[in-house]
């Protein structure tokens, strides 16, 4: 008789503005329901080290101090330290990230709904100049999206209302 | 300016009577639209971290139809009108004089009848508090959206987020006596509107 143990994946939400690194292999992170807001997973295959940002805003403009790892200046060298913390190294960091939609036209809302756009251009930017690569992206449209990085695995996906998971 | 920092929990209970007045009326715009009665079930004014604002309507994942508003004028603000895709797909019906369950999606003309509710009942709100505080307020177009609601939050959520971790907010359930059409509106007012709001209730 074949005995099979199948470990629940414990998920840990990373709220709005919040970044997270785990190197716990039973552990799920996610960011529930991006849209303007970017989703950005990290990880590092050697040392196993997840981290996940859920991105609001593109830039600190000198801002700091609690609540900043909202911006995604600040949320992406603080999620980088972090999981520096537990073994990673930048240079083996592989970088995907997701969200960043226009969820309406909004005809007469002017730029208001482009936020995700600036959000996106954002990261990539950062990630660009830190030197970490990207290696999966699933951004812009006007669908939400549910992010999701297992810390064992390292695999990404993503998912929106009524369409099958996409892995990333 | 005011700094919402300064705004008291008394002063936010205070204006939330003002603001209520403005969601009582939008609902009354809304029982006229559907020819029925619509009830305030409860109308409470909060103080929520930014981050726990997508709670108060199921969660960031729970598939929602939202109706967002931009508020300007004297001061700005951000309104959302949140349904269950079911309960707006039945109030579709109820608009459009079709027998329920007749619309199963949001196309052109669906977005169309829910932006329409969407502007009735914000203009109402927004002329029922424009009128009692002596401002001028205007909404913007509606914009419709039918997915998570985490994601039709966001773009408002990240504007309050800019300045503070808390939101203030006015949140008002209501609904058919049936239970029918429940729903469930959100307005959050900026510190300034709010401040123009305790300068009203000071002088008057």
């Amino acid at each position: 008789m074949n005995t099979i143990n199948v470990v629940e994946d414990e998920i840990v939400v990373v709220g709005l503005g919040e970044v997270t690194a785990s190197r716990d292999a039973n552990r799920t992170l996610t960011c529930l329901g991006l849209g303007s807001c970017v989703g950005l997973a990290m990880y590092d295959p050697v040392a196993r080290v997840a981290g996940m940002a859920h991105i609001v805003l593109s830039n600190s403009r000198g801002k700091s101090g609690p609540g900043s790892s909202k911006y995604a200046d600040l949320a992406v060298p603080m999620l980088i330290g972090q999981m520096q913390d537990l073994g990673a190294l930048t240079s083996r960091i592989k970088a995907k990230i997701a969200g960043g939609a226009e969820m309406s036209p909004a005809r007469g809302l002017g730029d208001m709904f482009k936020i995700g756009q600036e959000n996106v251009a954002a990261v990539k930017s950062i990630l660009a100049g830190v030197g970490a690569s990207l290696t999966g992206s699933e951004t812009g449209g006007s669908r939400g999206r549910t992010f999701r990085l297992n810390v064992g695995t390292g695999a990404a996906t993503v998912s929106s209302a009524g369409q099958d998971i996409k892995e990333l | 300016m005011v700094d919402q920092h300064v705004i008291l929990d008394e002063q936010l209970e205070a204006c939330g009577d003002l603001v209520g007045e403005g969601s009582v009326n939008a609902i009354s715009g809304l029982s006229q639209m559907l020819g029925q009665e619509v009830q305030v079930h409860s109308l409470q004014p909060r103080r929520v971290p930014v981050g726990d604002l997508a709670a108060l309507v199921g969660g960031r994942e729970s598939l929602s139809v939202g109706v967002y508003l931009a508020v300007s004028g004297s001061g700005t603000g951000h309104m959302f009108l949140m349904f269950s895709p079911e309960t707006a797909m039945e109030l579709i019906d109820m608009l459009m004089g079709q027998p329920p369950g007749t619309t199963q999606q949001l196309d052109e003309m669906e977005e169309s009848a829910m932006g329409e509710l969407g502007n009735v009942m914000g203009s109402f709100f927004l002329n029922a508090l424009a009128d009692a505080a002596g401002l001028q307020l205007t909404p913007s177009p509606p914009a419709v959206m039918m997915d998570m609601a985490g994601s039709i939050l966001d773009v408002a959520l990240a504007n309050i987020l800019e300045d503070s971790k808390d939101a203030l907010v006015v949140e008002t359930k209501f609904g058919t006596l049936d239970r029918v059409i429940d729903g469930t509106l959100l307005v959050m007012p900026s510190p300034e509107l709010l401040g123009l709001l305790l300068e009203h209730l000071r002088t008057e």
